[in-house]
């Protein structure tokens, strides 16, 4: 969703120092979906993220509110420094949850931007994996993919085995790729 | 856009191989670039996917067949095409005797000049024939291009093509019967959207 008047983060920034709600609100559209995907990462628990997640955000707001930022423009720098300080501090203790003023606004945002295309990915992963698998004619191909998503392999160790050089390896992968989400974007995956 | 070097960082970042300083730069890239963070999604639901799947994946590409009875395999419009061309081909076995064999052309060298190389020298060594690969980029979908062959002791072209046609990978191939010993120059060139030129050079040394 496009907001004119806060294009930058600069412009959110200073906006909110300012007093704008409405800027508040473009804030959690703009960064609370790959905030919590990052905390959804290192925590690998999707409640603890979502409540480390709405800290953050909670802590940015009152700071972005009371002070403005020596560097407005690097946002996204000052927000991923105070999710990734929360999950360590979480680590450290658990249990340290607690209720925020902001509660209702961040209920009423997260809720709405909630990740329709995670969901759509969860519905047709499985569905569109099994087209890609069956569109690759190659063996060496899906060898391929074998050895790096699953096997994990390091890609000069599998461009050696399978006799590929690094451009025809980063092709494979690269069609794949979009090969996958195409057929997620389809009906029939 | 999403570019194979993004692809690259994605999987090292979804494989936890970039060190600590690169991940925290890669993801403040991601808050700031909704593009990016699909696309890190959807290779991570792919990779999640064939995990799941992993015993398909190396399972061989199964060969269906929908089995016809003849009526219904003739009225289809491919086999109403073969059949005309198999009649018109056995008319002309009758009237014009063809040989045995259909004449073949052994590749014993592939010269593969990539982009990646830069400026640096290909070095080959082998005989010919080549199959000379080259690359004109992922993605280029110029009507037809044209390679150049030259010896650059003397400028001479040892061979020129044009009205090739790359591949899905962009690759454009030909091949090259004489023999080649020492350093040559491959170019490349076709028209882009706009109508404008383009060249890419690749130098090259051959050896026996």
């Amino acid at each position: 969703m496009s907001h004119t008047g806060y294009e930058t983060p600069a412009l959110i920034a200073t906006a909110i120092y300012q007093g704008d709600a409405q800027a508040e609100t473009v804030l959690f559209e703009r960064y609370y979906k790959s905030t919590l995907y990052i905390l959804e990462r290192k925590t690998g628990d999707h409640q603890l993220a979502q409540d480390l997640c709405q800290e953050a955000f909670c802590i940015m707001l009152e700071r972005l509110r009371s002070q403005p930022l020596a560097d407005p423009d690097k946002l996204a720098g000052f927000l991923h420094n105070i999710a990734v300080n929360l999950h360590i501090a979480d680590v450290r203790k658990s249990g340290r949850r607690k209720t925020w003023p902001d509660q209702e606004l961040i209920d009423r945002v997260t809720d709405k931007s909630h990740s329709q295309y995670q969901t759509l990915l969860r519905d047709k992963a499985a569905a569109a994996v099994r087209l890609l698998i069956d569109s690759m004619d190659n063996p060496r191909d899906r060898q391929l993919l074998h050895g790096f998503y699953i096997e994990e392999k390091d890609k000069d160790e599998l461009c050696a085995e399978l006799a590929l050089s690094q451009r025809h390896f980063d092709k494979v992968l690269f069609r794949a790729k979009q090969r996958f989400k195409e057929f997620v974007l389809e009906k029939k995956a | 856009m999403i570019t194979e070097h993004d692809d690259d960082q994605i999987d090292r970042y979804l494989n936890r191989q970039l060190d600590a300083a690169a991940a925290d730069a890669f993801e403040i890239r991601m808050m700031e670039e909704p593009d990016l963070l699909e696309r890190v999604q959807l290779v991570e639901a792919m990779k999640q996917g064939l995990q799941k799947s992993q015993s398909t994946l190396l399972t061989p590409a199964p060969v269906t067949a929908k089995v016809m009875r003849f009526p219904q395999w003739i009225r289809q419009p491919l086999s109403m095409a073969a059949s005309v061309l198999l009649a018109t081909l056995l008319m002309r076995n009758i009237l014009v005797p063809t040989p045995a064999t259909v004449e073949s052309t052994g590749i014993n060298t592939v010269l593969l000049l990539e982009n990646s190389r830069g400026t640096a020298t290909a070095e080959f060594s082998g005989a010919p024939p080549y199959l000379l690969q080259l690359d004109a980029g992922l993605g280029n979908t110029a009507n037809s291009f044209a390679v150049t062959l030259r010896d650059t002791t003397n400028n001479a072209v040892v061979t020129q093509l044009g009205d090739l046609q790359a591949d899905a990978d962009g690759w454009v191939r030909l091949i090259v019967s004489e023999a080649l010993t020492g350093d040559y120059v491959a170019e490349l060139s076709w028209a882009d959207a706009e109508g404008a030129a383009q060249t890419r050079s690749f130098t090259l040394n051959v050896s026996p």
